[in-house]
């Protein structure tokens, strides 16, 4: 029963794209560290997982010498790093994720980057949780490595379905009873709520050294609205409807939009977090390699 | 109107369209949205220009079905529509006095010039009807017509000439109504003659214009005009071989004239003739000159000019019928009435009695009283009933029956006949008489003799045979009979009972008199009364036409041919052109004559003339008095006011001849369709947009 949601949740290709991967926590978290993390405080394990060529401003300390003896040519030495940094993955199940243009829905693109974020978590043998919630928490997880408790988390993740409306600001202030140590947290929603009470809200998170990820998920559709005649447009969460202009959607709606992007952004910097917008006609490979090497370049 | 105004119903399908756009207008396209975060309520140009593409669409869509749906009704266009759109529209009609004192010196030119001035003064709403007026007609020559169409009235207005017939303003304005034509606008009728006294009806009131008529006098005469004309020649009274010529005149200076009478188109003699200026005549010994006779205001038939006659004595004609042409020498500004044309039958008339019992007390009654006839003078022949069948009777002037009960069937038509083609008979019911009428008293119910006294109770003393009827009433009648009459026959002498005693009858052109009892002593003592032998002269004078020995009749006028269906025959005009057509030989049994001149008459039962002269009451040109023209005017204008209080009657063109808008609404109702497929083909096109 179990090997059906992993399979359809992570086909092959998706499972070949993350195995590139190397996700590496950028702030050493409490608790057991190994492979390439940084931390001050506890030792590490590195397993060697490949070779890489060496560009100008790789740290020259992990030049593999050998190497270069044999071959004259300079290669990194790449790590694949072991660490007990906790994941908790919070999964926004409003009724706004629910909103598809015509592709797949915010929902499950979400559905999507958990389970993957999961599976790579499970792969590094971090614990990694799951919060559900929309007006308020509906499902909690608590992070754990255990074996087999990826395939229930992917179950889980699977039966998620939309819920009602959003209340992000207060979800953030319950999470605080939910994260006692340290770690990732990955906020997977499409953060339609005030950039300054969002701030407001994860500022405690941040404060007790959780590194904060938001993944702001958005359909094409709502970034580059296209209508070329007047619609009725309907909220599916409040569904009250307003009849808009196609050149308000198609000037004053972006810049609106760009503007609320760009704050969350700037609040999620204030607080040392990191927002990441990911339109859900992207690839989902990419869009982890991208934060994951965004990750990397932090570190 | 409308052809089929049930298929407006279909005006009905217009809501279809209404339906489908507020649909579409109040049902926009309506998406899901994640979030109105960022979204505020806006209309923009575009839709508004949608907008109003929907309007013109929907607008085209409406007017399509609205031409369609009028197409097949069958829209009529009618002069009450298009008059009715300008509400100050008049109809204009001009009446042109055509009759014969028009042609008096230059009063048809000045007539024409009033005509044209009518014309030019026409307003672009207005309309404009021309016509003539003369005789017992009123001819429209050029109906309704828009003033824009004025030139073409103008052309036939100089088409138009005077005629020589009479006119009379009453009948004019009295069928005003027909030949205006209805349903029509307010009118104003000008009536362009040279309002002469002698064109006044009989009744004043016979002049009012009809409803919503304004009444327009346009005088074209002149009150200094001078005519001279014969007025009659006829035989005198006294002497049948004398040839009396009235001539009258107006003018202000004495005139002198030559009176020329010629005889079968030959010149027989010629008199002078002074007429004084509105005096006393100098003349010839043979001219009798008569004083100016005081008219009377409305008398349209008297003559108020002075008047002379001349005497031709001492006719020397031969037996049979003359044609007398009279002439004035030299002729005046109104030539037409300087002729006198009569027809003279020199000859003693003949009457016939029949009989079946020659030797019986009535047929030496009226023996003996037509006997002592002077004028007219009969010759009296007696024959028994069955002579009549193979014999010719048109020599006859008249024919006395005793006895009708005494005539076969075969003998009544062939006298049935005879009174068709002219013929009079003066008849009695003997004691012969069956209650069978027989053909010559068809329709009568006859009951048998009634052994009873009778008198007399009402009498017709208007008829010419009883205008001195004498004491009828002493009359005494030992028996009599029952007889009723047709609807067309005229009791002149009736019973006190009611029952008629002397009924004239009217067949084809001749007349019957019949008196319903036998001159017997047994029925009466009529034979032996005084009054009988004058009865019997007065009607055997009104019955052979005693006083129309220089007959004639004037142009206009009914006069009955004699031809019958039976018998058949040809008219022959003054100019010798044949008048009846083939198919009209058979039963023209009336003339109306419109040239002056000889009308020769030619049936079965021979030839004769028919004189015809102008109306001699047209050649008297006394204008009328001011008084009367003022009445005239006072009348028409009380009669406009009488319009006004209802103004706002329906204001109405005449000649209504509704066209069909049928075509033309099919062709727009086809224009509309292609403009809205080509528009909604464009508009359709991005009429939903569906997010990509």
């Amino acid at each position: 029963m179990s090997a059906t949601p992993v399979n359809r949740l992570l086909p092959p290709t998706t499972l070949a794209g993350l195995a590139n991967l190397e996700l590496v926590a950028r702030l050493a978290v409490e608790g057991f560290l190994t492979g390439l993390h940084r931390s001050p405080h506890y030792g590490f394990s590195q397993e060697f997982k490949e070779y890489r060529a060496y560009v100008e401003g790789d740290d020259p300390r992990f030049v593999d010498w050998n190497v270069y003896a044999r071959t004259e040519r300079t290669y990194i030495r790449r790590y694949e790093g072991e660490t007990n940094t906790r994941l908790m993955i919070l999964l926004d199940a409003s009724a706004s994720m629910d909103y598809s243009s015509g592709g797949v829905s915010k929902l499950q693109y979400g559905k999507f980057l958990a389970a993957a974020l999961a599976y790579l978590a499970a792969r590094q043998h971090d614990p990694v949780g799951l919060i559900v919630f929309d007006e308020q928490i509906r499902q909690y997880r608590p992070a754990t490595s255990r074996a087999g408790s990826l395939q229930s988390m992917i179950h889980t993740i699977d039966a998620v379905t939309a819920g009602r409306g959003t209340n992000l600001e207060e979800c953030f202030r319950s999470f605080g009873e939910h994260l006692k140590r340290r770690g990732l947290v990955a906020v997977i929603s499409d953060l339609y709520c005030d950039p300054a009470k969002l701030s407001k809200a994860v500022q405690p998170l941040a404060y007790h050294g959780h590194d904060i990820m938001l993944f702001q998920l958005l359909d094409p559709h709502e970034l580059q609205p296209d209508w070329r005649e007047s619609v009725l447009l309907e909220d599916v969460e409040t569904h009250k409807t307003l009849n808009v202009a196609p050149e308000y959607l198609a000037g004053e709606y972006r810049e609106k939009l760009e503007a609320h992007i760009a704050s969350l952004r700037k609040a999620a910097a204030d607080v040392g977090a990191h927002q990441l917008l990911i339109p859900t006609d992207e690839p989902l490979d990419r869009a982890l390699r991208r934060y994951l090497l965004f990750r990397e370049g932090r570190s | 109107m409308f052809l089929a105004p049930l298929f407006l119903l279909g005006l009905l399908a217009i809501g279809v369209p209404i339906w489908l756009h507020r649909v579409a207008r109040a049902n926009p396209t309506q998406h899901p949205f994640a979030s109105l975060m960022f979204v505020e309520a806006s209309e923009t140009q575009r839709t508004a220009k949608r907008t109003l593409r929907y309007w013109l669409l929907l607008s085209l869509r409406i007017l399509f079905l609205i031409a369609l749906i009028l197409a097949f009704a069958g829209p009529l266009l009618t002069e009450r529509v298009m008059s009715g759109a300008n509400a100050n529209a008049r109809l204009h009609a001009i009446v042109l006095d055509s009759s014969l004192s028009m042609q008096q010196g230059d009063r048809w030119q000045r007539a024409l010039a009033e005509a044209d001035a009518v014309l030019k003064d026409l307003r672009s709403s207005d309309r404009v009807l021309l016509a003539t007026a003369q005789g017992r007609r009123v001819s429209v020559v050029q109906s309704s017509t828009p003033a824009s169409a004025a030139g073409t009235v103008r052309g036939v207005l100089r088409a138009l000439k005077p005629g020589i017939e009479r006119l009379d303003y009453g009948l004019a304005m009295s069928t005003a109504d027909n030949w205006l034509g209805s349903p029509r606008p307010p009118v104003v009728l000008h009536l362009i003659s040279d309002l002469q006294q002698s064109a006044a009806p009989l009744r004043f009131a016979d002049l009012e214009p009809p409803a919503q008529t304004q009444l327009v006098l346009h005088d074209v005469g002149n009150a200094a005009a001078e005519n001279v004309f014969i007025q009659s020649a006829q035989l005198t009274t006294v002497d049948t071989r004398s040839l009396e010529v009235t001539v009258r005149g107006t003018a202000a200076k004495p005139q002198q004239r030559q009176v020329l009478l010629a005889i079968d188109g030959k010149e027989y003699g010629r008199r002078t003739v002074e007429l004084p200026a509105g005096g006393m005549t100098a003349a010839d010994p043979d001219v009798e000159v008569e004083g100016a006779d005081l008219t009377p205001e409305f008398g349209p038939q008297a003559v108020a000019s002075p008047s002379a006659k001349v005497l031709f004595s001492d006719l020397k004609l031969s037996a049979g019928s003359h044609r007398l042409e009279v002439s004035l020498d030299p002729a005046d500004a109104l030539p037409q009435d300087d002729r006198f044309y009569a027809v003279l039958e020199h000859a003693d008339p003949k009457a016939l009695l029949v009989t079946p019992q020659p030797r019986t007390d009535d047929v030496a009654y009226f023996a003996a009283a037509i006997g002592s006839l002077a004028a007219p003078a009969l010759q009296l022949e007696e024959r028994a009933p069955d002579t009549i069948g193979t014999s010719a009777l048109t020599g006859f002037s008249l024919m006395v029956i005793s006895d009708t009960g005494g005539l076969s069937d075969v003998q009544a038509k062939r006298i049935k006949e005879y009174v068709a083609a002219g013929g009079s008979v003066l008849a009695t019911l003997g004691t012969r008489t069956s209650i069978e009428p027989g053909a010559l008293l068809e329709g009568w119910r006859i009951s048998e003799p009634q052994q009873r006294a009778a008198a007399v109770g009402e009498i017709a003393t208007t008829h010419p045979v009883l205008r001195e009827a004498g004491d009828w009433h002493s009359v005494r009648f030992f028996r009599h009979r029952a007889v009723q009459v047709g609807d067309d026959d005229k009791v002149l002498i009736a019973y006190e009972d009611g029952g008629p005693l002397l009924i004239e009858r009217t067949i084809g052109a001749g007349h019957m008199l019949v008196l319903t009892a036998p001159v017997e002593r047994e029925w009466n003592d009529l034979a032996i009364h005084p009054l009988f032998v004058r009865f019997i002269a007065e009607a055997a004078r009104y019955l052979v036409r005693g006083d129309a020995s220089a007959a004639s009749t004037t142009v206009g006028s009914v006069v009955l041919t004699g031809l019958t269906s039976a018998g058949g025959g040809q008219i022959f005009d003054p100019q010798g052109e044949r008048v009846l057509g083939l198919a009209q030989t058979a039963a023209a049994d009336r003339l109306i004559p419109d040239q002056t001149g000889f009308y020769e008459i030619r049936g079965n039962d021979g030839m004769r003339w028919v004189a015809v002269n102008v109306d001699a009451r047209e050649s008297d040109l006394t204008p009328l008095p001011a008084s009367f023209v003022q009445r005239w005017r006072a009348m028409q204008v009380r009669q406009a006011v009488a319009t006004n209080v209802g103004a706002n009657a329906a204001v109405t063109a005449p000649d209504a001849k509704p066209r069909s808008l049928g075509p033309a609404v099919l062709w727009l109702a086809a224009l509309l369709l292609l403009a809205e497929l080509l528009l909604a083909n464009r508009y359709l096109a991005i009429r939903r947009e569906t997010p990509k």
